[in-house]
């Protein structure tokens, strides 16, 4: 008896927590998903909730973390969504990622809050042009990483009496000076050939052929810049790397750096920065970076944003976290510990390390233009087999492979043209 | 009698409604996401819109044309090889060996099936280290020995590291055979290799002739385990190397993923599901039924 009137009712409250009288209310909790999992990550996010809390305590803002990066959070997203039961905002990176999102309808425009903010304004233009399409704005952009940091090891250069090198003839000969003291001249892993070869693009394309480039604008196999950007990628970089480097992952490849085996660490982002100093190295004093010859005016970035989802409980209160997300404070907030530079351009620097107050200080020079990571621009179904195939040719530099790699790039180019996928973001 | 029935009309009622409960769920968790994978390899869908668009049969030939799926493809042909050969034979050396010299084996499976009951990406921490190039324990070990001309870009070169990979597995499913093929080892009536070592039959005879023929029912999960093993393979690729360098390394299961959640082109990642499904059911089917046959003769 006792066990029938116990199912009885574990049953009653399955059936009655399914009626929306008994729901949890969230109408009135900005909930936040995202992949900021762990360490400053985790640090930056939760200081950015803390610190909207104490100026909005009527308001109730939650998170939740999604172990993985941007495939996984899409998958929770996607299942969400087919649910009905979406987050009221979620970390996405900008450019093709986010419309990919407001095509599908799945987001709810802020340009109230843009025009509000001033958003043309208050954001570097590369990064408006990437967040407000179709006449609508998007999403809030909160950081900017650095990716054509060029990192080294300073008492190596000292010992040497090398100095950062400004053109690629200089950079050539900082490589021959290394291999003749045997010091290998560049650490890195795979995976992320594609970074390295940003510089060689911008250098033979220039900026607005590298933004062409990212639009499905030029022929992999009909303009001779491409080819050549390739080439001088093979000579500068993979003919200067350490040996192995394939078999490592981007933090182990550090190790070589700090290790005084390996000089420099080329076209990682500045996340590197804080894993460095995690180890110990105290920065610019024992290691510093350069921008990458090529791209000494620019800053290629990558950027991480919050946009609203269509379907929202709390639009409204969405939106005023939305807006202290792009305030100063907001960026302060989350820049403090992320290793980042705030994208808001009016944020103060007092509270950057070493590290990012130069990159702050180079953001703001007035003549360096902000370059986006091809990511953004391109389709993601080009963009992973670009990147595969860039490293196809860096593990076989080859002629021949070359030739291979510029030709399937061309036909992905075509199919995705065909297919309508390139979107011109206005560069 | 109740509700009017018979007993025999009774008794099938009560079996299908005790086989409508296993097989509804059989149903909704089992052909209802193969049908659904099928239906989704003919669409063009990114995973977050609410509409799919039809494309016939675009996706497959898509797939057909990428170098990545050829490349996967035959890495699949080689892991084939691989699980057919080493785990078993190895999971076969270890059984003999150990029933051959121990009375109790139960320290043995112990030690042998550990591995197996570590999570893959534990097991792939741990490979990373030893395989790290610059003081991975491998690279290191040999240095030490004097043969630092030996170290190797274990998971890094092209050329061998699906090898590498390989050695992982090996180390971490080996377990799982050993079992198998040593309960079988114990299962053989100890009178009938009594009779063949008075008859004077050699240690070799007696294998080729009773111990292996008797070993066919664990030769059949074996081989079933090997073949499943060699085509659903990921989760040791993608923790190792995540199909690099490039896609060298890469199989069917990996692009699978890479195309639904890098590339977000599910309809395409359902196509790859549907040839892997295919591919699965094409090897083991016939191999089912035919070791099935022959078991039920070697019992008779």
């Amino acid at each position: 008896m006792k066990r029938k009137v116990l199912l009885l009712v574990v049953l009653g409250i399955f059936v009655l927590s399914g009626l929306p009288v008994f729901a949890v209310d969230t109408g009135n909790v900005v909930d936040i998903w995202h992949y900021w999992t762990a360490g400053r990550e985790a640090q930056s996010i939760n200081w950015l909730m803390e610190s909207f809390r104490k100026k909005y305590p009527e308001i109730s803002v939650e998170d939740r973390a999604i172990p993985g990066s941007t495939a996984e959070l899409r998958q929770q997203l996607g299942v969400a969504f087919m649910g009905g039961n979406p987050p009221e905002l979620f970390q996405v990176g900008i450019g093709y990622g986010l419309k990919s999102y407001a095509d599908a309808g799945r987001l709810m425009p802020i340009t109230d809050v843009w025009t509000e903010i001033n958003g043309n304004k208050m954001f570097p233009e590369g990064i408006a042009k990437m967040i407000v399409f179709d006449n609508e704005a998007w999403a809030v952009p909160l950081n900017i990483h650095t990716i054509n940091t060029v990192w080294y090891n300073v008492n190596i250069f000292k010992k040497y009496n090398l100095k950062e090198p400004k053109t690629w003839e200089e950079f050539k000969h900082v490589c021959r000076v290394l291999k003749e003291k045997d010091v290998e001249p560049i650490a890195a892993a795979g995976f992320w050939s594609v970074y390295a070869l940003y510089p060689f693009l911008i250098t033979t394309l220039g900026p607005k052929g590298y933004a062409a480039l990212g639009q499905g604008e030029i022929s992999f196999t009909g303009e001779k810049k491409v080819r050549e950007a390739f080439e001088l990628f093979k000579e500068m970089w993979v003919d200067n790397l350490m040996e192995n480097w394939t078999g490592y992952s981007w933090a182990e490849a550090a190790q070589p750096l700090m290790k005084g085996k390996a000089a420099m660490y080329f076209c990682m982002g500045d996340w590197l920065a804080a894993l460095l100093e995690n180890e110990g190295m105290e920065p610019i004093k024992e290691f510093d970076f350069f921008l990458a010859p090529g791209t000494r005016n620019m800053i290629i970035g990558q950027v991480d944003a919050l946009a609203l989802t269509k379907g929202s409980d709390a639009p409204n209160l969405a939106k005023t976290f939305l807006e202290f997300c792009a305030s100063t404070e907001g960026q302060r907030a989350f820049n403090r510990y992320k290793g980042s530079v705030a994208a808001n351009l009016k944020t103060p620097s007092e509270f950057y390390g070493p590290i990012m107050s130069k990159i702050y200080h180079l953001l703001h020079k007035p003549e360096t233009q902000f370059m986006p990571n091809l990511s953004f621009l391109m389709p993601p179904d080009f963009y992973t087999q670009f990147y595969t195939e860039i490293e196809k040719y860096a593990v076989n530099p080859t002629d021949e492979t070359l030739d291979e790699v510029l030709n399937e790039l061309e036909r992905l180019r075509s199919e995705a043209f065909m297919e309508g996928k390139w979107v011109n973001w206005g560069w | 009698m109740k509700f009017g029935l018979g007993f025999r009309q009774e008794k099938s009622l009560a079996t299908m409604l005790f086989l409508a409960v296993p097989l509804s769920l059989f149903a909704v968790f089992f052909f209802y996401p193969i049908g659904y994978t099928l239906y989704l390899s003919f669409h063009e869908w990114n995973g977050i819109s609410p509409t799919m668009n039809p494309v016939g049969f675009k996706n497959y030939l898509n797939i057909a044309k990428s170098p990545h799926f050829r490349t996967a493809l035959l890495n699949n042909g080689k892991w084939f090889i691989f699980y057919l050969l080493f785990p078993p034979g190895l999971g076969l050396l270890l059984a003999l060996l150990i029933n051959k010299g121990v009375k109790k084996g139960g320290i043995f499976e112990t030690i042998f099936f550990l591995p197996n009951a570590i999570t893959l990406i534990a097991v792939a921490c741990i490979w990373r280290w030893l395989y790290t190039p610059g003081y991975g324990v491998f690279n290191e070990i040999l240095r030490r020995v004097g043969l630092p001309g030996w170290t190797q870009n274990w998971l890094g070169n092209p050329q061998i590291a699906t090898y590498s990979v390989m050695i992982a597995v090996l180390w971490a499913e080996v377990g799982v055979f050993f079992i198998i093929y040593f309960a079988g080892l114990r299962n053989i009536p100890q009178a009938l290799i009594d009779a063949a070592k008075l008859d004077g039959a050699s240690s070799f005879k007696i294998f080729k002739y009773i111990t292996w023929p008797m070993l066919a029912p664990s030769t059949v999960i074996v081989v079933a385990f090997s073949v499943i093993g060699a085509i659903k393979i990921f989760d040791l690729i993608y923790a190792l190397t995540r199909g690099g360098p490039a896609y060298f390394t890469s199989v069917l299961a990996v692009f699978m993923y890479e195309v639904s959640f890098n590339r977000f082109q599910m309809g395409q990642g359902a196509a790859v599901g549907v040839i892997l499904f295919l591919l699965a059911a094409a090897v083991i089917g016939p191999y089912l039924i035919y070791s099935t046959r022959k078991v039920e003769a070697v019992r008779q």
